[in-house]
C-alpha cells in the first residue's frame, strides 16, 4: 500500500518554474524582517546591556528578568501575545505607514516588535559574552592609569570585545533567518509561507518544501560564509596587533 | 614629606581577613619593598594604595588626599591614579593597540597631551627601557620581559610621583627577569619613589631604602634591608627567609 502511494508519487519540480518570482518575494521579507528585527534586537540589546551593568541593584535586576522572561519562553508563544493577548488590554502595534500589502500590515509590524524584543535578549547575552570575555586586568590597567569608567569602556574594553561580539551578532541575524518563519504562522508573506500559496496553487506539498528548504539553507550558507570571512578578518587583525 | 600613608587599614575578602590593621607610610624618594609568604596580603596591600582596593576600614592617603574608590568622585580618584604608576604581575598591555599607543593612551586621554607630544615622550620612554625598536611592534610580538618594559615606560609616560610594581618579575622567564630588574633599578636609582612587592630577595636587599615583611595581614618588620636580613626579628620572617635565601 505505501510502496503503492510511494511509487505512485510524481514528483514534477517544472511546475514550480512559474512560482519563482513568489518565492523570491517570500526570501525579500524573510530578509528584510530579519535584518529589521536584529537591527532592533542590537539596538534594544544594548540599552538591556547597559541597565543589567547598573549599580542600581532594582535596575539591574528587572533587566536580568526581562532577559530570563524573553529566553525563558517560546517566541511563538511572544509572538501570539503580542498580536493576539496584548491588543486585548489595549495595546495595538500600529501598522507601519506603508502601502505594500505585506510590510503594511499589522502583522507585519507586530511581528517586528516581538521579534526584536526576541533578539533584544540573546543580543544582550551576546554583549555580556563580549565583555565579560575580556580580561579584568585590561579595566584595571586603565584605571590605574587614571582612565575614567567611560573612557576604559570607550577605548580599551570595548574595541577587544567587538571582535568577539561581532561574530555572534551575525549568527544571531541567521538564527533569526530560520527562526522568524513561525511568522507564516500569522499571515506574513515570508519564505515558509510561499510554501503554503504554493501548494494551494498547484496541490504539489513535497515540491515547495523542497525548495523552501533549500532557499533557507542557501540563506543561511551563504550568510555563514560572509561570517566566517568576518571572523577570519577580526582574528588576523587581532593578531596582527 | 609622606606621598602615601595608609592608617588603620583593614580588608577582609569574604570570612578571610587579608589585612589586619595595617599602618604604613612611604616617604618621598623611599624605595619600599614589600616581601612576605604567598597569600600574606602584599597584593592586596598595593592595590589599596591606589584603590584597586577599597579598604573595610582604615584609611589611604595621597599625599592629603583620601584615595577611595567608593566614596571619593570618580574625577578627583582618576587625578590621583594619575600620579601613582602601577605596574602589574602579567603586564595587562592593551592588545589591540601598538607599543606606541599603549603608552600614549592615557596622558592624551587623562592628561589631555596632545599627540605629537606624547609620541615623543613615548619614544623617549622607550628608549630609556631599551626598546626604542619596537614603537610600532604590538604586545603579542613581544616576550614576557619586553612587555613589562612596554608596561612600566605606559605607567612612567603619566609622569607618577610614586610607582607600585606588583611581582613585576614573577611572571618571567628567568632569562628576562634581569632585563626587567635594571629598569626598575635604574628608576629606582633616579629618585622616583616606589614600592615594590618582590619575591626576589637579592634585588630587594640591593636597591631597596626599606623592607616590610607583611605574614597573614600584618606588618611583622619594618627595617632598613641590612637590619631586616642581618638582624630579622621576628620567627615568622626567619623561617620565611630560610625557606626563600
Ligand atoms: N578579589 C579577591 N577575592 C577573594 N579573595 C581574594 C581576592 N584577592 C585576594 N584574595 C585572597 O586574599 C589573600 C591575600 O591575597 P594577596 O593577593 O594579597 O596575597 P599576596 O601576598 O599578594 O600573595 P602572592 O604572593 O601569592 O601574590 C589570598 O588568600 C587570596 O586568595
Ligand atoms: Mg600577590
Amino acid at each position: 500500500m505505501f510502496i503503492q502511494v510511494w511509487a505512485s508519487m510524481v514528483i514534477d519540480f517544472s511546475r514550480m518554474t512559474r512560482w519563482i518570482p513568489t518565492f523570491l518575494e517570500g526570501v525579500g521579507v524573510t530578509i528584510v524582517l530579519s535584518l529589521v528585527t536584529v537591527t532592533i534586537g542590537s539596538i534594544l540589546g544594548l540599552f538591556i546591556t547597559l541597565l543589567r551593568r547598573s549599580h542600581l541593584l532594582p535596575v539591574s535586576a528587572l533587566a536580568k528578568f526581562y532577559i530570563l522572561f524573553i529566553r525563558g519562553t517560546p517566541l511563538l508563544v511572544q509572538l501570539y501575545v503580542w498580536l493576539y493577548a496584548l491588543p486585548l488590554i489595549g495595546i495595538v502595534i500600529p501598522p507601519l505607514p506603508v502601502s505594500s500589502p505585506v510590510f503594511g500590515t499589522r502583522e507585519f509590524s507586530t511581528a517586528v516588535i516581538a521579534l526584536g524584543i526576541n533578539s533584544s535578549a540573546y543580543v544582550a547575552e551576546i554583549l555580556r559574552g563580549g565583555l565579560d570575555a575580556i580580561d579584568k586586568g585590561q579595566t584595571e590597567a586603565a584605571r590605574s592609569l587614571g582612565l575614567s569608567s567611560r573612557q576604559n569602556m570607550q577605548y580599551v574594553v570595548i574595541p577587544q570585545a567587538i571582535r568577539i561580539i561581532l561574530p555572534g551578532l551575525g549568527n544571531e541575524f541567521i538564527q533569526m533567518i530560520k527562526e522568524s518563519s513561525i511568522v507564516s504562522t500569522v499571515g506574513i508573506f515570508d519564505v515558509m509561507y510561499t510554501s503554503n500559496i504554493v501548494k494551494a496553487g498547484t496541490y504539489l506539498v513535497f515540491e515547495p518544501l523542497v525548495i523552501i528548504s533549500l532557499i533557507y539553507l542557501i540563506l543561511t550558507s551563504v550568510l555563514t560564509f560572509l561570517q566566517r570571512q568576518l571572523e577570519r578578518k577580526l582574528n588576523v587583525d587581532l593578531k596582527s596587533n | 614629606m609622606s606621598i602615601l600613608r595608609v592608617i588603620n587599614v583593614s580588608k577582609s575578602f569574604g570570612k578571610l581577613q587579608v589585612l589586619k590593621e595595617i599602618n604604613m607610610e612611604i616617604k618621598a624618594g623611599e624605595v619600599v619593598a614589600i616581601i612576605g609568604p604567598s597569600g600574606s596580603g602584599k597584593s592586596t596591600l598595593l592595590r589599596c594604595l591606589n584603590s584597586l582596593e577599597v579598604p573595610d576600614s582604615g584609611t589611604v592617603y595621597f599625599h592629603d588626599t583620601e584615595v577611595n574608590a567608593k566614596t571619593q568622585k570618580e574625577a578627583d580618584l582618576n587625578t590621583v591614579r594619575e600620579k601613582i604608576g602601577m605596574v602589574f604581575q602579567h603586564f595587562n598591555l592593551f592588545p589591540h593597540l601598538s607599543v606606541l599607543e599603549n603608552i600614549t593612551l592615557a596622558p592624551r586621554l587623562a592628561l589631555g597631551m596632545a599627540p605629537k607630544e606624547a609620541e615623543e615622550q613615548a619614544i623617549k620612554l622607550l628608549n630609556r627601557v631599551g626598546l626604542s625598536d619596537k614603537v610600532n611592534s604590538y604586545p603579542n610580538k613581544l616576550s614576557g620581559g619586553q612587555k613589562q618594559r612596554v608596561a612600566i615606560a605606559r605607567a612612567l609616560a603619566m609622569g607618577p610621583e610614586v610607582m607600585l610594581f606588583d611581582e613585576p618579575t614573577s611572571a618571567l622567564d628567568p632569562e628576562m627577569i634581569k632585563e626587567v630588574l635594571m629598569v626598575i633599578a635604574d628608576l629606582a636609582h633616579s629618585g622616583l619613589t616606589t614600592v615594590l612587592v618582590t619575591h626576589e630577595m637579592g634585588f630587594a636587599r640591593e636597591i631597596a631604602s626599606r623592607i616590610i615583611f607583611l605574614d597573614e595581614g600584618r606588618i611583622l618588620e619594618d627595617a632598613p634591608p641590612q637590619e631586616f636580613f642581618n638582624n630579622t626579628q621576628s620567627e615568622r620572617a626567619k623561617i620565611f627567609l630560610s625557606k626563600v635565601m
